[in-house]
């Protein structure tokens, strides 16, 4: 540590009143014979001085008032944003399901989905069908469920 | 000023009930802590209206999370605390926009556009009270010039008198780097103010 940091660190002290009584005497026996250590603490001694010096800045009357208010709505907010988030996301997914179920039965997609289509047809029309030159694809009308048999075409 | 026990005892018992729910508990503990807070969010060099909402914030971050607080610390420390984090981040987002000099005095209110003094003592004749602002001046220009980390020490122990723990413990660092901070803004000031004369 130079010696100007350590003058610095003693003044500190002195002015914190952190010095034991030894070192208070040593300290000031130090000042008369070091100028430059006197010239520091003096600068010091004025600079704290003027900071000490300075008033308090109080808070503007009233505040007690605002943060009042301003607490008063933490507590009405934190209550009300969980509950108005749930309802929000309820609302969200309700108004999309609306939103996609009118898009489909406004643009008549459901018609031309296959087998979503095909449910209301009849079974022997939905399984009864040729499918190629090679087999030929029936369906068994005596049972319920649609059984499927490969028959192969005569002359093969 | 480091809270006395007396103080704490009186604090705890506040924030005891205020964790119930208590908010009268709670405005009683804004009543006795806020201007110490706004003097310090000041002399931080925080212009007025932003002191103002500043305080706000930090009092609203402390009610929100009051049964965090543990009783370690005295509910002072602990709000300094919160009050410190608030004007680092508020640097952090005006980093473009320059901090106001260190204000000079009472009074101020919501006024930043010069040097707000305290009425002249009139025991004083003209001329000392012309150097005495002068040189109030010449500590807010110096207070701005500070680097923060030496300026928020500084300002904690000189002003706000806190002792070298408490201070340690707002800023979260050991009481030997919070005495070379202070001792480092004590030679800063004390060396611009004697070259500047």
């Amino acid at each position: 540590m130079n010696s100007e940091r350590l003058r610095q660190k003693q003044i500190s002290s002195w002015l914190d009143g952190e010095l034991s009584p030894e070192e208070l005497a040593s300290f000031e026996q130090k000042m008369r014979q070091d100028s430059e250590l006197a010239v520091q603490l003096k600068a010091n001694l004025k600079s704290y001085e003027l900071i000490k010096g300075l008033p308090e800045i109080p808070a503007p009357g009233g505040f007690q008032e605002r943060i009042r208010k301003a607490r008063a709505e933490v507590v009405i907010n934190s209550g009300t944003t969980v509950n108005s988030r749930g309802w929000r996301l309820v609302l969200t997914v309700a108004g999309a399901t609306f939103l996609i179920g009118l898009f489909f039965q406004t643009t008549g997609i459901q018609q031309n989905m296959g087998p979503v289509a095909e449910l209301d047809m009849p079974v022997s029309d939905k399984y009864a069908v040729v499918t190629s030159d090679s087999t030929h694809l029936h369906h068994d009308s005596s049972t319920t469920l649609p059984e499927f048999q490969f028959t192969p075409v005569s002359g093969h | 000023m480091s809270a006395s026990n007396q103080q704490i005892r009186s604090d705890n018992e506040l924030v005891r009930k205020a964790q119930q729910g208590d908010g009268a508990a709670f405005d009683q503990l804004v009543m006795q802590h806020q201007n110490l807070i706004h003097n310090l969010l000041r002399r931080l060099g925080v212009p007025a209206q932003d002191a103002e909402d500043l305080l706000q914030e930090t009092f609203i971050k402390a009610w929100r999370s009051l049964k965090r607080f543990n009783y370690e610390a005295a509910f002072s420390t602990w709000l300094y605390s919160i009050a410190l984090n608030e004007w680092r981040s508020f640097r952090r987002k005006n980093t473009r926009r320059r901090l106001l000099p260190f204000p000079a005095g009472k009074g101020s209110g919501t006024d930043d556009e010069g040097p707000q003094l305290e009425p002249p003592d009139l025991t004083q004749g003209p001329e000392q009270i012309t150097h005495n602002r002068m040189l109030m001046e010449r500590i807010e220009l110096l207070m701005e010039k500070m680097h923060p980390v030496l300026r928020e020490a500084m300002v904690l122990r000189d002003i706000q008198e806190l002792d070298y723990l408490e201070i340690s413990k707002i800023i979260g660092s050991p009481i030997g780097t919070v005495k070379s901070r202070i001792n480092r803004a004590r030679s800063f000031l004390a060396k611009r103010l004697e070259t500047d004369e």
